[in-house]
C-alpha cells in the first residue's frame, strides 16, 4: 500500500458525550425542571458562565441546553430546561439517579474579564433568565469585582416565574436592585404588570459605566434594544445572547450558522455592536 | 515538480501493483450513460481517460452520507478505527479543490474531526487532467483551472502513446519511487503536447463559460440590497430536494442521531441539508430561516461570502454536480448574471 500510516493526533470522540448522573430534579414552574447533574468521572463541568452542553439522551438524540448554575458552585451544574421537544420531554420523566449524556462545555460563555469594575444590568425574559443566572450568581460570588448591580425579570405570567427561592435572595441582597414584572398578573400577584421595558424606564442608568446584558425572546430583543438605545447606552455596551439550532456544538455540522457565525462556537454570547447588521440575528 | 512519461501498459502495471495492496478505484464510464463512475480496479484493466471528473464526488469517500461516530455507555471509550479510504484514480482539480473546502471545515485546529481526517490523511489520489469539459462546467468561471497544481499526489495528462505523469506528493514521489521500472523522462514534445491539451480545455470552458462572465465579484453582487426578482425568479423552479447540496463536494451539513444497538447507543451522523425547512428550527418553534427563499439565499452567501470571508476562498469548486443534478434547472451562473442585470437595471 502506498498509503502512510500516520497516526491521528485527532479526537476520535469528539461527537461522543460523558455521562452524568442527576442528583437531583426540581419542578420549578409547569413546564420546566431544574436538573443537577454530577459528571460520572468527578471531573467540574469547567463552565464559564453562559456556555451550554450537549444534553445526551439515550435513544433520543441531542439538544444544546444552556448552563444554568454558575461555576463557582463547584461539584455539580445545573440545567434548567422547558418541556418542548421529544428529548426535553422525555429528560422531563428521569427519575434522581438517572444517567444522561454531555458533552461540552460549548461555546463561548459571557466575557467576565471584560466586565470587571462594571456596573452591569442585567436583563431577562421569561427562560432567557436561565442563562443570565450562570452570569448573575458569579457576579454576586464575586461581589468585589464589579460595580452596581441591577437585575430587571420579566415573565408572561405569574406561573412561569422560574427560581423563586433565588429572587426572594437578590432582592433582599442589598447590593442588588432586583425589579421584576409580568406581562399579565393573576388573582394573587400584586407586583408589577407591563412588558419587560416598562422596568427599564423607571431606571436611573449610567450608560458610560453600564453595560446591559440582555437574554430572552426575539420580540423581547427588538423592544429592549430600542428602550437601551433610547436611555443612550452604546452598541456596544449591550451583551446578548442568542438561541440557535446547535447540533453538533463544534462549528461543524451548519445547523446554528447565522451569516458569516458559527452561534456555538463564536457564540451564544454576542457584543451587540458585532451583529446588529446580521440580517438574521434577531 | 517532476514529471515522468508513463506508457499506456505500464501504466496499467502499475495500477495492477496498487490493486494487489488494497482496493484501488478508477473512473469507468457508466454503460449506456454519460456518467463516469468509479469502480474497483480488477488485474489487467486498462485504465479508462475520461478527460472528465467521476459523477460521484470525494466527500463521500472521506465524509459518508451515513456513518456511526460512536456508541455509548461506551464498551470501550474509542471509536473504531475508520477504514482508511482506497487508491482513487481520476478525479479533475474540481474534486481537488473541493478538499480544501472540507479540509478547512472538518481539520480546523480547535475541533479536528477524527473520522474526515484520519482518512484524509491516508487518501491518495491520482488525478487526471479534465479536457473534456462539459456545458455545466465552471471552473473557469471562478478563476480554477481545469487540471491541477498542488494537492495531488499523481496527476496523469495524456498525450500520444500514453500519460505524462506528474508528483505532487511525497507520497506520490515514494511510490513512483517503488515502480521507476514503470516510468521514464518526459520529453519536450510529450510536455508540448499536455501544455496545448490543456490550454485547448481551458479555452473551450472559457467558451462555455463566456456568457455567464461577471462584471464584479461575487460577494459585492451577493451584497445588493434590490435584487429581490433576480432571487425570486431564479427559486422559482426549486423544489428543496437537496439534490445540489448532496451533489455538491464542498456542502458538509450534518445531523447527529442516536439508535438504539441492543443495550446501547449508536450514535449516527447523516449528511443534512440548508434548503430543508425544518434546518434550523428551534424546538420553541423558532427558525431563523423559515422561507424557502431565505435558505435559497443561504446557500450562496455560504459559499460566496461566509465561507470566504472565514477562510479565504469560495466554497464552490465550479464542478457543475448542482447544476447537472437540478431537477429545476437552476444554474447558479444565471442566479449571479441576473444579479448583476439588476444593478444594470437599477443603474439605467
Amino acid at each position: 500500500m502506498p498509503v502512510e500510516k500516520t497516526a491521528c493526533s485527532c479526537s476520535e470522540k469528539l461527537y461522543l458525550p460523558r455521562p452524568a448522573t442527576i442528583v437531583k430534579v426540581r419542578q420549578v414552574t409547569p413546564t420546566e425542571k431544574l436538573f443537577e447533574l454530577r459528571l460520572d468521572d468527578g471531573s467540574d463541568l469547567g463552565h464559564q458562565p453562559g456556555q451550554f452542553v450537549e444534553v445526551s439522551l439515550f435513544g433520543y438524540g441531542e439538544a444544546p441546553i444552556s448552563v444554568s448554575s454558575s461555576p463557582t458552585r463547584k461539584g455539580t451544574f445545573e440545567l434548567c430546561v422547558r418541556a418542548a421537544g421529544s428529548l426535553t420531554n422525555a429528560m422531563h420523566k428521569l427519575p434522581e439517579g438517572a444517567t444522561i449524556g454531555i458533552r461540552g462545555p460549548y461555546g463561548n460563555g459571557f466575557d467576565t474579564e471584560q466586565l470587571k469594575g462594571k456596573d452591569i444590568l442585567f436583563i431577562g425574559g421569561g427562560i432567557g433568565l436561565v442563562p443570565l443566572r450562570s452570569l448573575i450568581n458569579y457576579v454576586l460570588d464575586n461581589r468585589g469585582d464589579y460595580g452596581k448591580t441591577t437585575i430587571l425579570y420579566g415573565t408572561k405570567s405569574p406561573a412561569e416565574i422560574l427560581f423563586t427561592d433565588e429572587l426572594k435572595a437578590w432582592e433582599e441582597d442589598p447590593t442588588v436592585d432586583f425589579r421584576m414584572t409580568v406581562d399579565r398578573g393573576d388573582e394573587n400577584w400584586t407586583g408589577h404588570i407591563g412588558v419587560i421595558t416598562t422596568l427599564l424606564e423607571d431606571l436611573e442608568t449610567g450608560p458610560a459605566t453600564t453595560y446591559a446584558v440582555v437574554v430572552g425572546p426575539p420580540i423581547m430583543y427588538k423592544f429592549v434594544l430600542l428602550s437601551l438605545r433610547s436611555q443612550d447606552f452604546r452598541d456596544d455596551h449591550v451583551i446578548v445572547s442568542l438561541e440557535r439550532r446547535m447540533k453538533c456544538g463544534v462549528g461543524k455540522c451548519g445547523h446554528c450558522q447565522m451569516n458569516s457565525i458559527y452561534v456555538c462556537q463564536d457564540g451564544p454570547v454576542f457584543n451587540y455592536a458585532r451583529i446588529k447588521d446580521f440580517p438574521e440575528a434577531f | 515538480m517532476t514529471t515522468h512519461f508513463i506508457t499506456d501498459a505500464n501504466l496499467t502495471a502499475l495500477l495492477d501493483s496498487l490493486a494487489k495492496e488494497g482496493l484501488v478505484l478508477t473512473c469507468r464510464t457508466a454503460p449506456d450513460s454519460e456518467h463516469v463512475l468509479y469502480a474497483p480496479h480488477e488485474q489487467g484493466d486498462a485504465f479508462e481517460y475520461t478527460g472528465f471528473r467521476p459523477a460521484p464526488a470525494l466527500k463521500g469517500l472521506l465524509f459518508p452520507p451515513q456513518e456511526k461516530v460512536g456508541e455509548y455507555p461506551a464498551a470501550s471509550a474509542e471509536a473504531p478505527e475508520p477504514a482508511a479510504p482506497p487508491v482513487v484514480v481520476g478525479p479533475a482539480n474540481c474534486d481537488l479543490r473541493a478538499l480544501a473546502s472540507l479540509d478547512a471545515v472538518f481539520m480546523a485546529d480547535d475541533f479536528r474531526d477524527g473520522f474526515y481526517t484520519g482518512r484524509r490523511e491516508k487518501l491518495f489520489v491520482i488525478t487526471q487532467d479534465c479536457t473534456n469539459p462539459r456545458l455545466t462546467c465552471a471552473c473557469t468561471w471562478l478563476g480554477l483551472k481545469p487540471y491541477p497544481e498542488e494537492g495531488f499526489d499523481l496527476n496523469l495528462s495524456q498525450v500520444s502513446g500514453g500519460y505524462v505523469i506528474e508528483v505532487g506528493s511525497e507520497k506520490g514521489r515514494e511510490l513512483l519511487g517503488s515502480h521507476s521500472s514503470l516510468v521514464g523522462d518526459a520529453t519536450e514534445e510529450a510536455l508540448g503536447e499536455r501544455d496545448n491539451r490543456r490550454a485547448e480545455a481551458q479555452k473551450a470552458l472559457e467558451q462555455i463559460n463566456e456568457e455567464y462572465a461577471l462584471g464584479m465579484t461575487r460577494r459585492e453582487l451577493l451584497a445588493l440590497g434590490d435584487a429581490a426578482e433576480a432571487w425570486a425568479s431564479n427559486v422559482s423552479t426549486c423544489v428543496e430536494c437537496a439534490a445540489c447540496l448532496f451533489a455538491c463536494p464542498t456542502c458538509h451539513c450534518f445531523l447527529l442521531y442516536d439508535q438504539k444497538a441492543g443495550d446501547k447507543n449508536e450514535r449516527v451522523r447523516v449528511w443534512d441539508a440548508c434548503s430543508y425547512g425544518g434546518y434550523s428550527r428551534m424546538a420553541g418553534g423558532g427558525n431563523p430561516r423559515p422561507l424557502l427563499m431565505d435558505r435559497f439565499r443561504h446557500r450562496f452567501m455560504h459559499k460566496f461570502d461566509y465561507f470566504p470571508e472565514n477562510n479565504g476562498f469560495e466554497m464552490c469548486s465550479g464542478c457543475g454536480r448542482c447544476i447537472e443534478g437540478c431537477a429545476g434547472k437552476i444554474d447558479m451562473r444565471k442566479l449571479f448574471k441576473a444579479l448583476e442585470s439588476s444593478v444594470n437595471a437599477s443603474d439605467s
